[in-house]
C-alpha cells in the first residue's frame, strides 16, 4: 500500500481510531492484522516468507539468549543464513546468474539463463536488516531476547516502517511496542504526527513527483538529451530522491507518532553537509549507522591502520550500494561514495588538522560535496553503466547544446512552479531547523495555524497526479 | 465513556471542523465537473445510440479532426478522430461501437509521425480518464484498481489548472456538444492563425515528441493491425492516411522518429497490402492553409477533403462496389 494513495487515506484513520478505541493486548493484535494487510496490499503471497522469517528469528533469539558457546553461534548462523538466503534468492540470484551467463559467453560456453526471475518482495532489504540487527544484538548480549511473539512480530511488521524503514534497532523499538497497550491518546502528539505526515506528503507529491516527470523524460532517452537538460535532470534527481525518501520517512514517523511510537530520524538536511562524512551522518541515518555497527566496526573500522581503514570504507560502501539493488550501477554508486570518503580521509591527514572552515571555504566545501553526491546519483538512477557513462559524457562534452532533439522538459511556467515548490520546501525545512518553525506553529493561534495547514493541504491537492507514484525506495 | 475515548472524539470533531471547508470546496468542484459535458460525452451518446451512417470511417487525432470534413466527402461519413487521440483509442472505440456502424466500406486510419509511439498517459494522462468516464474504456487497457480515486472522483482525473479554468467559467455544460456535429465535424472557422516563429515551432515539435514512448510501440502496432483486420473482416477497405503539415513542421520532425513511422507503414503495407495515402509533404498545400504548423484552416481542410474524395474515397469505393 502506498502512503500517497486513497487506499492508505482510508486505512490510516480506520486503524488509528480502532487502535485508540481498543485497549490492552488487543492493540497488538490489531496492529499485526493491519500491518499484514498493509503488506499484502502489494504482493499478498510474500507474507508467508515474512512470517516464516519472523518465526525463525523469534525462536533463534530465544535460543541464542538461553545457550552458551558454540550453540549460541549455531543459532546465530541459522538466523543469518535464513535471512540472507531469502535476500540472496530474491534479490541477487538473478544478478549472479546473469554474470555467470555473461562470463560463460565470454569463454565460449554460452550458458542460457533459466527463466526464474521473481518479483522482489517489497521492503525485503529493510526488514531483513532490521531482523539481523535483532539477532546480532541478542548474540552480542546488548539486547535480551524478546519473549512475546506478538511484540517481536510487530517489531518486524509494524506497518509505518515495514517497507522502507527507518531500519529500527531493537533497543529503541521493542520497549515502545511493549508500551502500546497502555498508550493514551494525546491530541498534541497526534497533531504533531499528522503535521509530519502532511509535510512528508508535500515533499513526495508536490516536489518529488513533480521533478520525477522531468527526470524520467530525460533518462528515457539520454542519447538525445542535450547538456542543459541533463544538468537540470541531475540536479532535479538530487532533490527528487531526497524529497521522495525523506517524505516517506516523515509519513512513516508521523503515522507511528500518532500511536505513540517515536521512530528514529532518518534524514537531517543532508544537502547542507560540508563533507562527505557529514553527508552520511545526515542521509539515511538508520542504514549508515547499521553498516557502521554491524559491518564497519567488526571489520576493524578506523582503528586498524590507514590501509585497513581504506579497505573497510570501500567494502562498506560497495556493499551498501549493492544493498540498494543488484546492479553494477549501485555498486559504482557505493564505490564512488567510498572513494569520496577515502579522499576526504587522506586530505585530512595531509592537512594535519588545518581546517578550511571560514565562510568562503564553507561554501566551497558545500559545493564540492553537493556536486559529488549529485554526480554519484547519476549512477544510482541510470538503468545500466553504459547509460550512466553516456549521461556524463554528454553532460560534459556539450553535445547537443543546439540539438534539434531538444527534450520537452515542460513549459517555463511548469519548471518554475516545480523548482519553486522544491525551493520553498527545502527552504522551510532549513528554517525549521534554525527557527523551530513547527513548535512555533503549534503554539500559534488557531487562525494562522489552520491557514498554514490549509495552504499545505491545497498545495498538496493541486499537485496530486491522476495516479499515485511509487516511492523510489520501495524497490529496495 | 472512557476519558481517552472522549479526548479522541473531541479531537476527531476538531479535525472534521478543520476539514469541513475542504470537503465543501471539493464537493462543489466535483459537482461542477460532473456538469461539464465534454466532446467525448456528446460523442459517446451518439455512438451508443447506434445506427450510424458510416460508409467512410475516419480515425486519427486532431490532424484528421480538423483536416477531414465528413460533410464534404459526399458519402455517409463518421469521424471517430478526436484531438490527442492515439491509434490505441481509435481501435478501442471501433471495438466498442462497431455494432452501430452502418455498412462501413472505407476506413481511413489517420497517422501522424508520432502515432506509433504515442502514449496518452505521457503528458496528457488525465485525458485517459475521459475515455473511461465517457465511453467506459479503460485507459491504455490498464484497468483501474478499486482504490484508484479516478473510479470515484472527476477531481482526481483533471489537472488542477483545468478544474480551476472550468470553475472560473462556472463549469460550461455545453462544452462538448457545441464542438462537433453528428458526423464528428468540428467548427474550425473561428480558429485564429497562430504565431509561426522558430521558437513556436520548436515548442510544438517538443510537445509532440514529449508524448512519444518507445514502450507503447507493441501495443500501437497491434492496434493499427487490429483496425486493418477489423475493416477487412467487415468487407471495408483500410487506408493509412497521413494528413498534410507545413513545410517547416515536416522539416523539423524529419529524422529517426519520422523514419520510424515510415518503416512501420511500409511493414503494414507489406503485411496487409494496405493502401497508403501520404499527404504529409504534399506540394499542393500552401502554408496559408494552416492555422498553425500542423493543423489546416477551414479552407485548407476543404481543399484536403476534396483531394481525399477524388484520390482516395471515390476510387476505393468504386473498386469495392
Amino acid at each position: 500500500m502506498l502512503f500517497n494513495s486513497l487506499h492508505f487515506a482510508l486505512f490510516f484513520p480506520i486503524v488509528t481510531i480502532a487502535f485508540f478505541l481498543l485497549s490492552g493486548r488487543a492493540r497488538w493484535a490489531l496492529l499485526l492484522v493491519a500491518s499484514a494487510y498493509f503488506y499484502m496490499a502489494l504482493v499478498p503471497a510474500y507474507i508467508v516468507i515474512l512470517l516464516l522469517l519472523i518465526a525463525i528469528d523469534f525462536a533463534a533469539g530465544i535460543k541464542i539468549d538461553e545457550s552458551e558457546g558454540a550453540k549460541r553461534k549455531l543459532w546465530l548462523w541459522l538466523s543469518l543464513t535464513a535471512n540472507l538466503s531469502i535476500l540472496f534468492f530474491f534479490k541477487y540470484l538473478w544478478f549472479a546468474l546473469e554474470q555467470v551467463s555473461w562470463l560463460s559467453g565470454r569463454l565460449g560456453a554460452h550458458w542460457a539463463l533459466p527463466a526464474l526471475k521473481l518479483a522482489l518482495p517489497v521492503g525485503l532489504s529493510f526488514h531483513t536488516f532490521q531482523s539481523l540487527a535483532y539477532t546480532i544484538d541478542v548474540y552480542r548480549r546488548t539486547e535480551r531476547a524478546e519473549r512475546n511473539f506478538a511484540v517481536y512480530a510487530l517489531y518486524v511488521l509494524f506497518y509505518p516502517q515495514l517497507v522502507a524503514g527507518p531500519i529500527e534497532r531493537p533497543r529503541r523499538l521493542l520497549p515502545q511496542l511493549h508500551e502500546l497497550p497502555s498508550v493514551e491518546f494525546d491530541a498534541t502528539r497526534a497533531s504533531s504526527g499528522l503535521r509530519l505526515m502532511l509535510w512528508g506528503l508535500l515533499k513526495k507529491v508536490a516536489v518529488a513527483d513533480g521533478l520525477a516527470a522531468l527526470v524520467n523524460r530525460t533518462y528515457a532517452d539520454v542519447g538525445h538529451a542535450d547538456s542543459a537538460a541533463l544538468l537540470m535532470a541531475a540536479y532535479a534527481f538530487s532533490v527528487q530522491i531526497y524529497c521522495d525518501f525523506s517524505g516517506y520517512t516523515d509519513i512513516a514517523r508521523g503515522a507511528a507518532r500518532v500511536m505513540g511510537v517515536e521512530l528514529m530520524q532518518n534524514f537531517d538536511r543532508p544537502y547542507a553537509a560540508r563533507s562527505f562524512g557529514e553527508f552520511w551522518h545526515r542521509w539515511h541515518i538508520s542504514l549508515s549507522t547499521w553498516f557502521r555497527d554491524y559491518l564497519y566496526i567488526p571489520l576493524g573500522g578506523s582503528r586498524a591502520g590507514l590501509a585497513r581503514n581504506i579497505r573497510n570504507l570501500l567494502v562498506v560502501f560497495v556493499v551498501s550500494g549493492l544493498w540498494h539493488g543488484a546492479n553494477w550501477t549501485f555498486a559504482v554508486w557505493g564505490a564512488l561514495h567510498g572513494c569520496f570518503l577515502i579522499g576526504e580521509l587522506l586530505l585530512k591527514r595531509a592537512l594535519r588538522g588545518r581546517a578550511f572552515s571560514g565562510g568562503f571555504w564553507s561554501v566551497v566545501r558545500w559545493g564540492l560535496v553537493f556536486h559529488g553526491v549529485t554526480l554519484a546519483w547519476v549512477f544510482f538512477r541510470a538503468r545500466n553503466l553504459a547509460e550512466a557513462v553516456l549521461y556524463l559524457t554528454r553532460l560534459v562534452s556539450g553535445v547537443g547544446l543546439r540539438s534539434s532533439h531538444g527534450h520537452n522538459l515542460g513549459s517555463p511556467l511548469q519548471l518554475l512552479f516545480v523548482f519553486g515548490v522544491a525551493g520553498l520546501v527545502l527552504g522551510l525545512e532549513s528554517l525549521n531547523k534554525r527557527l523551530d518553525l513547527w513548535p512555533r506553529l503549534e503554539r500559534a493561534p488557531v487562525a494562522p495555524r489552520w491557514l498554514a495547514y490549509y495552504a499545505g493541504v491545497l498545495l498538496l491537492l493541486s499537485s496530486l497526479g491522476s495516479s499515485p507514484q511509487q516511492f523510489i525506495y520501495f524497490q529496495f | 465513556m472512557r476519558s481517552e475515548s472522549r479526548a479522541l472524539l473531541r479531537y476527531l470533531v476538531r479535525l472534521l471542523l478543520f476539514a469541513a471547508p475542504l470537503f465543501g470546496v471539493t464537493a462543489g468542484l466535483e459537482l461542477g465537473l460532473r456538469r461539464v459535458g465534454t466532446l467525448h460525452h456528446s460523442r459517446a451518446q451518439r455512438f451508443a445510440a447506434g445506427n450510424l451512417p458510416a460508409t467512410v470511417l475516419v480515425t486519427g487525432n486532431s490532424h484528421e479532426t480538423v483536416g477531414v470534413i465528413c460533410q464534404k466527402l459526399g458519402r455517409p461519413c463518421l469521424k471517430l478522430a478526436a484531438g490527442s487521440q492515439g491509434v490505441l483509442y481509435d481501435h478501442l472505440l471501433i471495438e466498442r461501437y462497431q455494432a452501430g456502424f452502418v455498412e462501413p466500406r472505407l476506413l481511413l486510419i489517420g497517422l501522424s509521425f508520432y502515432s506509433f509511439k504515442y502514449s496518452l498517459g505521457a503528458i496528457e494522462g488525465w485525458r485517459e480518464f475521459e475515455y473511461w468516464h465517457a465511453y467506459g474504456i479503460d485507459g491504455e487497457r490498464r484497468p483501474l484498481p478499486f482504490f484508484d480515486p479516478r473510479r470515484f472522483l472527476l477531481l482526481a482525473t483533471y489537472p488542477p489548472q483545468t478544474t480551476l479554468d472550468w470553475a472560473l467559467k462556472r463549469f460550461p455544460v455545453q462544452l462538448g456538444a457545441a464542438r462537433a456535429d453528428a458526423r464528428g465535424d468540428v467548427d474550425v472557422s473561428t480558429l485564429v492563425q497562430r504565431e509561426r516563429g522558430q521558437s513556436a515551432l520548436v515548442r510544438r515539435v517538443r510537445n509532440h515528441m514529449g508524448n512519444m514512448r518507445a514502450e507503447v510501440l507493441p501495443e500501437t502496432r497491434k492496434a493499427v493491425s487490429g483496425m486493418i483486420e477489423w475493416a477487412k473482416s467487415r468487407g471495408a477497405t483500410p487506408v493509412l492516411l497521413v494528413s498534410p503539415v507545413t513545410r517547416d513542421y515536416a522539416r523539423a520532425v524529419s529524422g529517426p522518429e519520422l523514419d520510424g513511422m515510415h518503416a512501420e507503414v511500409a511493414r503494414l503495407q507489406q503485411s496487409y497490402g494496405v493502401q497508403v495515402a501520404d499527404y504529409m509533404t504534399d506540394e499542393r498545400f500552401s502554408d496559408a492553409e494552416f492555422y498553425d504548423f500542423d493543423h489546416l484552416t477551414r479552407a485548407g481542410a476543404e481543399h484536403f477533403t476534396a483531394i481525399l474524395r477524388e484520390e482516395v474515397v471515390e476510387p476505393v469505393l468504386a473498386r469495392s462496389r
